[in-house]
């Protein structure tokens, strides 16, 4: 099992005011490609934090490939996300100054492995693979158009070889041709790596592509919009 | 990856670090040039005189003798007579002595009468003797050495004539004009008062005063200058001298004698002593210039702090990809300090960079108008240990922004981008 939720609640503020999320159960498979929808507000980018460790559970457990987030200290927490989780934000987070490498180059170094020498040529054939031209690699982030900081930030997600692949709404600034390049590569890349992946859209368009589709009000039992 | 994540993260907000490292270097550069020359004008201070183990004069304070013997500042109370200087001399622990007679000048330079061995056994610095760029010591009663300042600023060359005034008064209406003196030497540059210093012989100041009554000339009673041989130049009172001993261990004994003497009041000062006394009577001015310069490095400091806490602000985003990406509260803490650090290492150099250029390039203005005599050697151990103490305020006031940087919740950020 890569992710195991167990009454799950959280709240932003005081602890027990009115939570966001309550999900009683909830589990996903290794492997799964999981397409998480839900109207905006409803809670999807929390989720995705909790299951990242990025934000903390107020009640209840979620368990990421069998161990326990709510047990962990925020450093640990921060560990574990950069050993097995990778994350792609809905607006790529690249950091702008760095160069398509460094920024890459720069998830391999927090993930404690930052010594392992082949590094750099997995990089590379990673943004090969994504269709980043070599020319852009020492070029610093901020000059790449939308649709290229959406891949590299891909590059940079899948270079810890990451057992769990969280995916908030990356296609939302994209035209419905790029969009599609886009979820061809992705599942591509997905599959080929046994990568489980949670990927959350209001698009419900973009269902096809997944072997299952969640809707979020259908397992959050709290009441209110957020 | 860690240097080169702080350069460029720096290299992105080059406007404001451009301005924060100008605000240091300008404070580092007040607070190092500020410390240089305090030691610099402390150190030629203290050497101003050295190898001489004791100074005469009539009975004053100890810091007035100093002050119009060795500094020729103010005048002397009274002069003391030559039997009594030669008694002194005569004792068996004396190895040499210097008589110095003062109370003339020349266009406002002091004139100094004493005797050959002045340039045989006056010492200043770390024991550095006397040394002449041109010409030698003088040997005729109306031979005239002058210090390197007076030469230069007056313009005088060997063999030039000089009239000597009476009085030490910078404007004097009584000239010595009928016994004129001849350039014959001009000592080397000492960065102490003998630079401003016009030396001649116990026997000239007799000379030229063989005529005169009370500070004013005998009418009628001129006497030229090749005559004055004629006469006992042996002078009958002089200011004050300086002495050196056989052995160190007898300083005590002879300065209890001199200072008990008595024919008439003397007293005799060990110049270190007094030296280190006349220092600590500057000390508030220094301690003012201190304080000054530190608050200027505080305010300074305290604008790195700022800076540092402003750009945590606009990186927030950048901070909070970081902590998505698994790194440690440690990774951002010292990726802050280390920015710092940076900065003032910069600010560091280019300030000690530019204070050795201004030194070098100023040493003759500051020669010139403050007779002061710095080295631009900036380099030296006190130099650096401040540079050490700038660099670890540097690192403490970023402290509260490098905490900042983790302590902030990171959620918001990643979304709200």
């Amino acid at each position: 099992m890569t992710v195991s939720i167990h009454n799950l609640q959280f709240a932003y503020g005081r602890a027990n005011d009115n939570p966001i999320l309550k999900i009683p159960e909830w589990s996903v498979t290794t492997g799964e490609h999981i397409f998480l929808h839900g109207p905006s507000g409803s809670g999807k980018s929390t989720l995705l934090n909790l299951l990242a460790g990025i934000l903390a559970a107020t009640e209840g457990s979620i368990n990421i490939l069998d161990q326990s987030l709510d047990r962990m200290s925020g450093r640990q927490r921060d560990k574990f996300r950069a050993h097995h989780i990778g994350f792609v934000f809905q607006q790529f987070n690249l950091i702008h100054y760095l160069s398509v490498l460094d920024n890459i180059r720069l998830a391999n170094h927090f993930s404690g492995f930052p010594f392992r020498k082949n590094t750099d040529s997995q990089a590379k054939e990673l943004l090969r693979a994504l269709g980043i031209n070599a020319a852009l690699h020492h070029q610093p982030a901020s000059s790449l158009s939308i649709g290229q900081q959406q891949r590299v930030a891909i590059a940079r997600s899948l270079i810890n070889t990451p057992e769990l692949l969280i995916v908030d709404e990356p296609t939302s600034a994209l035209d419905s041709q790029n969009r599609d390049a886009f979820m061809t590569l992705l599942m591509e890349i997905v599959r080929q790596h046994n990568i489980t992946l949670i990927f959350v859209s209001h698009d419900q368009s973009l269902a096809r592509y997944f072997s299952r589709t969640v809707s979020l009000q259908a397992i959050n039992t709290a009441g209110g919009h957020h | 990856m860690f240097i080169r994540l702080a350069w460029h993260s720096l290299l992105s907000r080059k406007g404001s670090v451009v301005l924060t490292f100008l605000a240091i270097s300008v404070s580092i550069f007040v607070l190092l040039g500020i410390e240089h020359i305090r030691q610099q004008a402390k150190f030629s201070f203290s050497n101003t005189v050295s190898g001489v183990d004791l100074i005469v004069g009539a009975r004053t304070g100890d810091i007035n003798l100093l002050l119009y013997a060795v500094f020729q500042l103010g005048n002397a109370t009274n002069n003391i007579a030559w039997a009594s200087y030669r008694e002194v001399a005569e004792k068996q622990e004396v190895a040499w002595t210097i008589p110095l007679s003062l109370g003339d000048s020349h266009k406002g330079y002091r004139v100094m009468g004493t005797t050959s061995d002045y340039f045989k056994y006056f010492r200043y610095g770390q024991i550095q003797a006397l040394r002449f760029t041109q010409g030698k010591a003088f040997a005729s009663v109306f031979d005239v050495v002058l210090g390197a300042d007076v030469a230069r600023k007056l313009n005088y060359q060997l063999d030039d004539h000089l009239v000597l005034a009476h009085g030490v008064a910078s404007t004097s209406f009584s000239q010595h004009d009928d016994k004129p003196f001849r350039v014959v030497g001009i000592l080397k540059p000492t960065g102490t008062p003998v630079d401003q210093t016009v030396h001649v012989s116990l026997r000239g100041i007799e000379a030229i005063h063989i005529d005169w009554q009370n500070g004013v000339k005998t009418p009628g009673h001129a006497i030229a200058p090749d005559d004055v041989e004629h006469y006992d130049l042996t002078p009958k009172t002089i200011t004050a001298f300086m002495v050196g001993l056989k052995s160190k261990m007898a300083t005590f004994r002879v300065q209890r004698a001199i200072n008990n003497y008595q024919p008439e009041p003397l007293l005799a000062i060990l110049p270190g002593v007094t030296l280190t006394q006349l220092w600590q009577m500057m000390a508030i001015m220094e301690n003012t210039l201190m304080l000054v310069s530190a608050l200027v490095l505080l305010a300074s400091l305290l604008g790195l702090s700022a800076m540092l806490l402003t750009s945590i602000r606009e990186r927030q985003r950048e901070i909070a990809i970081m902590r998505s990406l698994g790194a440690s509260p440690s990774f951002l803490f010292l990726l802050i300090q280390t920015e710092a650090l940076l900065i003032t290492l910069a600010s560091s150099v280019f300030a000690l960079s530019l204070l050795f250029i201004c030194l070098l390039s100023l040493r003759g203005f500051l020669t010139d108008n403050f007779n002061l005599s710095i080295s631009a050697n900036v380099f030296d151990k006190n130099i650096m240990y401040l540079l050490l103490v700038i660099v670890v305020s540097a690192m403490v006031t970023s402290l509260i922004p490098a905490i900042s940087a983790y302590s902030t919740a990171l959620q918001k950020r990643l979304n709200n981008g």
